[in-house]
């Protein structure tokens, strides 16, 4: 049980940070993607979320 | 301040018909005004939001988009443009502002009203940029900002009979207290309402003639005509036809035809736009502003006397940032030691509730000890953001870009590639995105490849980690301490690399002629406590959030290389050698051991490669797997036990020290040098053109970086051994 636990935290690990690689590439790509879309969550961007509205 | 507590806004003649929105309809604002203006914090007030605010041009540099109710339930969308002086769009952020209000942006939206800001004690200047907009053909409303700090100078406004010659609501407001902004939001439905402004100065004749077929075109291209006599007014100064009208067929020898005919009839063509709008401003500011008091910008004046003097400016400015980085060290401590505490309980709590095995050590080792060894520097974080905030806030930071300039200058680069380069020490991110206000090409791209250069938070980490694990605390005259001193020499050197790397690349690749800034010293002011606390409090979000999620999933994955594939232990070892073997063996080990001849000529081992190599996705997970590696992520260990490590860690064949202060010091080094960020290359290679141009303009400062790093570190090493350190 403990392994299948370890092995589906890192498979977890590892899909994250895959995710946050192909966000920093579509960022590359991306001439109208702003700060926050690079994935960095670093600074600036839009904060627009009309769902929250 | 009796003008703020009236709500009702001043208004202009009423219209002689009016426009109806539907119900229910969003309203969509877009802020506009000079740099350094209050927009932001105006924005920060109407939305609720928390965009960065400082007391210096250019902090605003690409779409900020926020929104929020009004009390009887009316949405309100409000767009916050990059600060501007003009609508002439000369750099990137200046295109934006104008595609939006020309309605001509592919992905931001048109505005139902513009919001003018404007800085209440420097009237004339910013009527500039507003008699642009009220050509638009779009309402506006014009918000009187800082009007308290226009009173305090001196400065007193007929806010009637300015909302009269400019024919616009006008609310004083004083964004930074959220005063004037219930006044502010009633005026934006109300313009709403209204037919958009008009041109406020009549053309000469001839001027009108010339420009007529210009004028006809850009009303057939699809603008509005008040657009239109703006875009050919605007387009006679530049003698050219720009990127938003290259479509627009025959405009080009329009515009130079009629710039034939205004020098025929006298006029400068290219400064006639300037002349005639800065006469109307005149008379305008003749009718409406009046000055009774002494002006107390006298104080900030006699402040610059020394701080931006030749030789006490820059000794100032080092001994603040001396200040600030040994306090970085010594006011932390208490901090650390209770997210040590903190951690240490959880992770003896959450271990306890496990059986020993292998998710025991993932849950102890990896997520406690990688996590955990990053955490414990938030105070640091914490601490060095309220500096430097308060040194923005202050306007301390444009002195320091004023002090900066001739610096810029010598290497080859604008005044303005300061403020990306100050935004660096951030965050490479926004830094890089803050080269947008430069308007040369050449300039911008010289920037961004060096702004990687400025030492970032991630790099805290590394720096705090080694320091305090080999730098002794020691203090000179009692308060400057070495530890400090040391932080502050690293983000020197990366500040030094950094203008060299500059005059390199503008004196090879992107030759050009060096321009002179213009650059706006505010008004010293008392930062805001809440602004400042807003600021300190985002950056330890994103601190971590960033060890939460980046961080996190780092550790884990490096946890299971560390402990994968499974060694059978020799049962004749000691346990601490079975466990080294375990190591050695594992993927990590042999990942380590094949990278260890690359290393080893800058006196590294095959755990500093390979935690070198894993903190290429980012600079902190270099700590996290040390505290990996040498597994100290023990739920009774933490970052001081980390160091405490380092310094005992001793080389199996050779019996000596593995990390010297020598070590230390090339280790810091080569973080200083190399980039090692994914999203720092994904934007640069955005920021630089995109496609092909931008790969290879990030693959060159990827190598160029990580050259300079190795190159450093191996200078720093051998140096030191030549000299007798390291023994």
């Amino acid at each position: 049980m403990d392994t299948i636990i370890v092995l589906l935290v890192v498979l977890t690990a590892v899909g994250f940070i895959g995710r946050r690689i192909f966000l920093a590439m579509r960022a590359a790509r991306s001439a109208k993607a702003g700060c926050a879309d690079c994935g960095c969550g670093s600074s600036g961007g839009s904060e627009t979320d009309w769902s929250k509205s | 301040m009796s003008t703020l507590q009236s709500p009702p806004p001043a208004l202009p003649p009423p219209p002689p018909d009016s426009r109806s929105r539907p119900a229910g309809a969003v309203l969509r604002v877009a802020i506009i005004g000079n740099p350094n203006t209050g927009k932001t914090t105006l924005f920060n007030a109407l939305t609720g939001l928390r965009q960065r605010v400082g007391n210096f041009a250019g902090v605003t540099v690409e779409r900020v988009e926020g929104n929020f109710r009004t009390s009887d339930g009316r949405k309100v969308a409000v767009l916050d443009l990059p600060g501007s002086y003009s609508l002439s769009a000369g750099s990137p952020d200046e295109k934006i502002a104008l595609d939006v209000l020309l309605g001509k942006s592919a992905d931001l939206w048109h505005p139902d009203v513009v919001l003018v800001v404007i800085d209440a004690a420097h009237l004339e200047r910013n009527l500039f940029l507003t008699s642009q907009v009220l050509e638009l053909g779009v309402p506006v409303v014009v918000a009187l900002n800082q009007f308290d700090v226009a009173e305090a100078q001196g400065i007193q406004i007929d806010i009637p009979e300015l909302a009269y010659e400019l024919g616009v609501p006008i609310v004083p407001t004083v964004a930074k207290r959220s005063e004037g902004i219930d006044p502010l939001v009633r005026a934006l439905f109300t313009a709403a309402a209204l037919p958009p402004p008009e041109r406020k100065f009549a053309l000469p004749e001839a001027v009108s003639a010339a420009l007529a077929p210009v004028r006809t075109l850009l009303v057939d291209s699809g603008l509005t005509p008040g657009a239109s006599d703006m875009e050919a007014l605007r387009l006679l100064a530049l003698d050219c036809a720009d990127a938003h009208l290259r479509g627009v067929a025959g405009l080009a020898p329009a515009v130079a035809e009629a710039a034939r005919q205004l020098r025929l009839a006298g006029f400068q063509s290219n400064r006639f736009e300037s002349e005639v709008r800065y006469r109307w401003i005149t008379e305008v500011a003749a009718r409406t502003v009046t000055r009774t008091a002494v002006d107390t910008s006298q104080i900030s004046h006699r402040i610059d006397d020394v701080v931006l003097h030749r030789v006490w400016g820059p000794v100032i400015f080092l001994l603040l940032m001396a200040i600030v980085f040994e306090s970085v060290f010594s006011w932390a401590n208490p901090f650390i030691d209770a997210i040590e505490k903190g951690l240490a309980y959880l992770g003896q709590a959450v271990g306890g509730l496990l059986p020993e095995g292998d998710l025991q050590s993932l849950v102890v080792d990896g997520i406690f000890g990688g996590v955990g060894s990053v955490l414990v520097f938030l105070p640091q974080i914490a601490i060095l953001f309220a500096f430097i905030g308060l040194l923005e806030q202050s306007g301390y930071m444009a002195r320091a870009a004023f002090l900066m300039d001739r610096v810029m200058r010598r290497v080859g680069l604008h005044g303005k590639s300061f403020i990306p380069m100050l935004s660096g020490y951030a965050c490479a991110v926004p830094g890089i995105m803050a080269t947008r206000t430069i308007e040369d090409p050449k300039d911008r791209l010289a920037t961004i490849m060096v702004v990687p250069l400025m030492s970032c938070s991630a790099r805290l980490p590394v720096y705090t980690l080694l320091i305090g694990a080999f730098v002794p605390a020691v203090h000179y005259w009692g308060f400057v301490g070495l530890q400090g001193l040391t932080m502050l020499s690293m983000y020197l050197l990366g500040t030094v690399a950094a203008l060299l790397a500059a005059a390199v690349f503008k004196r090879t690749l992107l030759k050009g002629p060096v321009r002179p800034m213009i650059l706006e010293l505010p008004p010293y002011r008392l930062p805001s406590v809440k602004s400042l606390a807003v600021s300190v409090t985002q950056r330890c979000r994103l601190f971590v959030q960033r060890a939460g999620t980046v961080i996190l999933s780092l550790s884990i994955v490096l946890w299971a290389l560390a402990t994968y594939p499974k060694h059978t232990p020799d049962a004749s070892l000691s346990p601490p050698a079975q466990q080294e073997a375990q190591l050695a063996n594992s993927a990590l080990g042999r990942i380590g051991h094949a990278i260890e001849p690359l290393v080893r000529p800058l006196g590294y081992d095959w755990k500093i490669g390979v935690s070198i190599a894993a903190s290429f996705a980012a600079r902190e997970v270099f700590v996290s797997t040390m505290s990996t590696i040498y597994g100290v992520g023990n739920v009774d260990d933490d970052a001081v036990a980390l160091g405490q490590r380092l310094r005992e860690e001793t080389n199996a064949d050779t019996g000596k020290l593995v990390y010297t202060p020598l070590v230390a010091v090339g280790l810091m080094v080569f973080y200083v040098f190399a980039l090692m960020c994914m999203s720092t290359i994904a934007v640069t290679v955005r920021e630089a053109g995109g496609g092909r141009i931008g790969w290879g303009w990030a693959g060159l400062q990827f190598t160029y970086m990580l050259v300079l790093a190795y190159g450093a570190a191996w200078v720093v090493y051998h140096g030191g051994l030549a000299l007798g350190f390291g023994r």
